[in-house]
């Protein structure tokens, strides 16, 4: 599992995953992502490169983005697989954490 | 070499073939063998093949001795014809010339105490000599000791006996041992004094600019005086503060773990910490041989580097045990023997993974007489999570005094929210039967169960809903479902259909549909039995990443209130 980020306009800060987010992936980002939200205010959260998402993978996504929305900022998932979208909308993150397949829309959420 | 002047831990075996295997330790020298007491033989035997003075063990100048002091046709040691010998550890010494009368000589790795241990240690270092040849032989049997003796000794303490000989060695006034922190910076881990004086390390201010130079060099450094001229105000202050003492420093390298390629360029050793030794008389260190202080630095290594080994196999297995009290907590919690309703069967089995999920079902009577069913898989895995599951089920046990199981399940997500610390969620899925069939049940983002109904297979349910203690803002609410006879439900956690081929592709809960599909008249043991198959074929000995749990429900048939309420368990009809 690894965890890059580039910056976008508007302030946004583009995060991408790459792995497994099962217990041992999400153990490796846990501390880079409280990092990322406790500094940025806009996070969109690339999943396109996430091939599974368990359960703790899953608290890796949703603890960061309340952290974000209680300093006023926003966070965005962009292209997650079947699998992964599937686990997103059976533990209803997709209404606290809006999922987008278009880079464009993603980033209009944001601004 | 001295004569040993600790007590040798050593026994003898009497391993006659004719008699009780028996063992006497050796607490006394000289040691008499012979028959009968009567002639104060330490050994006795009520046996005539042995002379009434058969033989004695005393002290040599290589350690015990064995001596023939009577013995009829003589004793023989690993066979060979004995007047006197020195004695090895598992010297056979056969008393005259029956076959059968066998000793064995035992020298004890050491006593299973600290304080045995010490004592061992204490006596190695006692054996020294005044030469540098002995020193190095007291140093390798002080390694040889150390690895005796590491599963017994706290490690500290291995380490404080190492500095106590390099001291005697050095004759320094101190030895500290420094080990490099989170951040690389050394720092004095064990402090030792002349006498086996036991230091407090966080007092010590050992030279930072000798260290420095000893870590540059990647070579023991001895530093006589310390020559002022050579630091700058800084560095010399530390040094005022040691009142102008000499040291030595000798930084430790670990031994290379693991193939290192050949092409690559020779990786930069691994610092394992350093020993700094000091003292307030200058000139102390100068007659140091260089040979000494390079024995003494890879012995030094070798040991710290074994004690930080030991210590890492200690916290494996120190997370075994965690894992193995997970298992025990979540072997306690599943039921035990699921009993039967009138009005439903059910049969459940949990398989817990190596590193052991958070799975966790129940069944259990309502006082209003429907049956509760319940399945939930806390996030994560261990400890942490079985302690969870301990939790809800006190919490979910609430509601057989009859309270709401959405007020439960609301109270539990606020509960855990609350307490973002414990970082932990869980799935979860809570029905209610009643004896006419209908299933109210409440969900919490647990996979939904599988429906078979005349041979078809459905979801009992679409679309989300959020786990509890994830998100604070959640709402559970209830849902409803009539049930006819003979319907099934399959309940199962995501370990069942996340269970992994050796490609990492996932049973899923398609071939879950299909092994379920049509077998409505299957017996639910038969049916369970059916899917863990499955499952089992399916990853073809890939090990078990998750827990594996299933619960299966048969609706058999509207009972009546009283029935289904004093109703005395039955078991399944065979169908």
């Amino acid at each position: 599992m690894t965890l890059s980020t580039e910056s976008m306009d508007g302030g946004i800060t583009r995060v991408l995953l790459d792995g497994r987010l099962d217990i041992q992936g999400s153990a490796a980002i846990d501390l880079k992502m409280n990092v990322l939200a406790g500094s940025q205010r806009f996070l969109l959260l690339d999943l396109s490169k996430v091939s599974f998402l368990g359960s703790m993978g899953l608290r890796s996504i949703v603890l960061p983005a309340q952290a974000v929305k209680r300093r006023g900022g926003k966070m965005a998932l962009f292209g997650p697989v079947p699998m992964v979208e599937e686990v997103l909308k059976a533990s209803n993150i997709g209404e606290i954490i809006p999922i987008f397949h278009d880079l464009d829309a993603a980033v209009a959420a944001l601004s | 070499m001295r004569e040993m002047s600790a007590p040798v831990h050593a026994s003898i075996e009497v391993a006659f073939s004719d008699r009780p295997p028996q063992v006497v330790s050796i607490d006394e020298l000289p040691f008499l063998i012979g028959r009968g007491k009567e002639s104060g033989n330490h050994l006795a035997f009520d046996d005539m093949r042995i002379s009434r003075k058969c033989a004695a063990i005393s002290a040599g100048s290589g350690g015990l001795l064995i001596e023939d002091r009577g013995q009829l046709n003589g004793i023989f040691v690993n066979g060979e014809p004995t007047k006197e010998k020195t004695l090895a550890h598992g010297d056979r010494i056969r008393l005259g010339i029956d076959d059968r009368c066998q000793l064995i000589f035992r020298l004890q790795p050491e006593a299973h105490s600290k304080e045995g241990a010490e004592t061992k240690l204490r006596s190695l270092l006692g054996t020294w000599g005044g030469d540098s040849a002995d020193e190095l032989k007291g140093l390798r049997l002080l390694l040889e000791a150390t690895q005796l003796l590491h599963s017994q000794l706290p490690l500290e303490s291995v380490l404080a006996t190492m500095l106590d000989h390099a001291i005697v060695i050095t004759h320094a006034d101190r030895g500290m041992l420094l080990e490099p922190d989170g951040s690389g910076v050394l720092q004095v881990k064990v402090a030792r004094g002349k006498g086996a004086e036991s230091l407090p390390p966080e007092k010590m201010n050992p030279s930072r600019s000798v260290l420095g130079r000893a870590i540059e060099l990647e070579s023991a450094v001895i530093n006589e005086d310390l020559n002022l001229a050579d630091l700058n105000v800084q560095t010399a202050h530390s040094v005022m503060l040691q009142l102008l003492r000499s040291a030595v420093v000798i930084p430790l390298y670990g031994a290379p773990h693991g193939q290192v390629d050949e092409w690559e360029e020779a990786p930069r050793r691994h610092l394992l910490g350093a020993v700094y030794l000091d003292s307030k008389r200058t000139a102390t260190f100068s007659a140091l041989d260089r040979q000494i202080l390079d024995a003494l630095g890879s012995q030094a290594a070798s040991i710290l580097d074994n004690a930080r080994l030991v210590e890492r196999e200690r916290e494996r297995q120190r997370l075994e045990q965690e894992l193995s009290i997970a298992r025990e907590i979540q072997q306690a919690l599943v039921p035990q023997g699921l009993q039967d309703y009138p009005h439903m069967a059910v049969t459940g089995i949990h398989k817990p993974c190596h590193e052991v999920g958070g799975d966790y079902f129940d069944v259990f009577p309502l006082p209003d007489g429907r049956t509760a069913i319940l399945i939930a898989d806390v996030a994560g895995k261990g400890l942490g999570a079985a302690l969870l599951t301990t939790m809800l089920q006190g919490a979910l046990s609430g509601m057989t005094l009859g309270v709401d199981p959405v007020k439960v399940f609301n109270h539990l997500n606020t509960f855990l929210c609350e307490r973002a610390a414990v970082g932990r969620y869980a799935t979860m899925f809570f029905g209610l039967l009643d004896a006419a069939g209908t299933l109210e049940f409440v969900r919490a983002s647990h996979p939904p169960p599988l429906l078979l109904r005349r041979g078809e297979v459905s979801e009992l349910y679409s679309g989300g809903s959020y786990p509890v203690g994830l998100i604070e803002q959640a709402t559970f609410k209830a849902a409803r479902i009539q049930l006819e006879p003979e319907d099934m439900l399959l309940l199962y956690s995501d370990g069942v259909t996340e269970a992994l081929d050796r490609d990492q592709n996932m049973f899923g809960v398609e071939r879950l549909k299909v092994v379920l599909g049509g077998q409505q008249d299957l017996a639910l043991g038969s049916l369970q039995a059916g899917i863990l198959g499955a499952v089992e074929r399916f990853v073809e000995g890939a090990s078990q990443s998750d827990d594996i749990t299933l619960l299966v429900v048969r609706y058999r048939r509207p009972v009546g209130d009283a029935d289904a309420l004093g109703g005395i368990p039955t078991p399944e009809q065979p169908v």
